[in-house]
């Protein structure tokens, strides 16, 4: 009851806790296209590049004094690249899709780590984002993440016949006419903007668990992608405001126990299947 | 029935269509194929795993390019005549735990956009409802697709082919891994939808040979080619049953 008084008495509480809202609504919706394409090491790989364009945003906001070159920006950009050169490595090479991957997640962290290292002055800030701060999340932040939001929300709305038939039989919806490859790109991009968000809350490092473990719990229980999104949106935004009361009262950091929380469940349904009557293909 | 079919209307025209996936010629998966399918055919794809069986169904539905020789479907380049095509493909291809209804399933078949904004209008509910009635599956529509039996996807898998209301089916292996019974209900559903379409069936098992299949096509690239040039051909009707009817099937050639 403590964590609920300093939400309304903390304007850090407020944002943190609007932050996991916001956070958990899109990681449950693009969660499950991730879950169900079966595309999680590529959504890794996207998160682990974005520390390569907070680097970069970074050492340049410092040294040449730009001070509105926001690391988020540069995250922003860098997701969306990484995800436009896996698509296009997916649709021009497939059996390379894989090494590509690989060499996105490192390479992007390893810009990220040689921007910091050259950065003039103490970068702690920008090391915060591996494992996430929600405490720091602004009001520049949350601005932030909420348009993010709203442009995946409305995407997935409007292309949501679209997305279902590429990802359950791509070469299927081809025939009938739709252009799958451009489906599955405008995918790719905003599955990079919803890890944007998550990096925010439970850092480049752990965004995967937080995108991946809700959609598969939910998967268990519903009958179709719609209630599977609100049912992981649900279970994204309970854990992550969960862990943020447990991180605020223990004093631990809020990222990895908002995942220990999420992973906890998921383990539990996964020991235990019978003894919350999903069912056993989820 | 050679008289017969000089009227009927010419749906699919391969000639001398040869393919790899590698594009070198001594890598081919099919040289110099010809088939012929006719308004009202039903007509049967045999042969081996990795016969080539399948890259000649993606050749018919423009999802490859032939390196030699022309397909036309309808007239017109596969490309742009498929969305005519009911396509069911193997059901290994899916995933059959993908958090979908039937009623879902049965309506992808109505997509018929490049980049189509917003849901499925009546029209489109309706051809899917009238689809799953045909193969005996509107119970279920709203049942999830992992609640299904081996028997009820193949149908569902059916029902999305026929929601677009097309002039012509391709089946590749709808009976792989269905006990005889399942299988019989199937072809009992074949049967039906064959008086007003034109049905290609894959499968690789050879086995069951139904009365109303008009032409085996035996596909085969190991062993070269087996040219079946269609309604010319003779009839070899003892050899899988009075009412079976064979197009010419030429003994295998090494070429090599």
């Amino acid at each position: 009851m403590e964590f609920i008084e300093a939400i309304f008495n903390h304007t850090f509480m407020l944002y943190a806790f609007l932050a996991c809202l916001l956070a958990g609504v899109v990681s449950g919706v693009i969660g499950t296209y991730v879950v169900t394409r079966k595309i999680t090491y590529l959504a890794g790989a996207i998160a682990h590049s974005v520390l390569g364009g907070m680097g970069i945003a970074h050492y340049f906001s410092v040294v040449y004094e730009l001070p509105w070159l926001h690391p988020l920006y540069g995250a922003i950009v860098a997701a969306v690249v990484a995800a436009i050169i896996i698509a296009l490595v997916s649709i021009r090479a497939k059996e390379r899709e894989d090494t590509v991957i690989g060499a996105i997640w490192a390479i992007g962290m390893a810009v990220g780590i040689l921007f910091i290292a050259r950065t003039p002055g103490y970068n702690e800030e920008l090391m915060s984002y591996l494992f996430g701060n929600i405490l720091m999340v602004g009001q520049f932040d949350l601005l932030l993440i909420g348009i993010l939001d709203a442009i995946v929300i409305i995407f997935v709305f409007i292309f949501y016949k679209q997305l279902q038939a590429v990802c359950f039989d791509e070469e299927f919806a081809r025939i009938r006419g739709v252009r799958t490859n451009l489906i599955y790109l405008l995918l790719l991009i905003v599955t990079a903007l919803t890890v944007v968000i998550l990096v925010t809350v439970v850092g480049i490092i752990l965004v995967i668990a937080l995108l991946t473990l809700p959609a598969a719990i939910a998967g268990r229980f519903t009958r179709n992608l719609w209630q599977t999104m609100i049912l992981s949106s649900s279970l994204a935004v309970i854990f992550s405001v969960t862990g943020l009361g447990l991180s605020y009262s223990t004093n631990l950091p809020s990222g990895p126990t908002i995942i220990i929380v999420a992973g906890f469940f998921y383990l539990l349904l996964i020991i235990f299947p019978h003894f919350f009557g999903g069912r056993e293909t989820g | 029935m050679a008289t017969k079919t000089e009227h009927k209307n010419l749906l699919i025209k391969i000639d001398n269509v040869s393919y790899s996936y590698n594009g070198h010629k001594s890598d081919l998966v099919l040289r110099d194929v010809n088939l012929h399918v006719y308004q009202n055919d039903f007509i049967w794809v045999v042969g081996p795993n990795g016969g080539g069986k399948t890259t000649l169904i993606k050749l018919i539905l423009g999802l490859i390019n032939p390196q030699k020789g022309e397909i036309a479907v309808f007239g017109e380049k596969p490309v742009k005549a498929r969305k005519r095509i009911g396509y069911m493909p193997q059901h290994v291809q899916l995933d059959l735990s993908f958090p979908v209804t039937v009623m879902d399933v049965a309506l992808m078949g109505r997509l018929d956009k490049p980049i189509g904004i917003g849901p499925y209008s009546q029209d489109d509910k309706k051809a899917a409802i009238r689809a799953l009635k045909q193969v005996n599956l509107f119970e279920q529509a709203r049942k999830s697709l992992k609640e299904l039996s081996g028997g009820q996807v193949r149908r569902l898998l059916i029902a999305r082919a026929l929601a677009c209301e097309p002039e012509l089916l391709i089946l590749d292996e709808p009976t792989a891994n269905l006990d005889r019974v399942v299988e019989k209900d199937l072809f009992e559903i074949f049967k039906k939808l064959n008086e007003h379409l034109a049905i290609v069936m894959v499968s690789h098992d050879p086995a069951f040979v139904s009365e109303f299949v008009h032409n085996v096509v035996c596909v085969n690239q190991t062993v070269a080619i087996h040219p079946t040039s269609v309604m010319e051909g003779e009839f070899i009707g003892e050899l899988y049953g009075t009412s079976m009817r064979v197009v010419r099937h030429d003994k295998h050639e090494h070429k090599d």
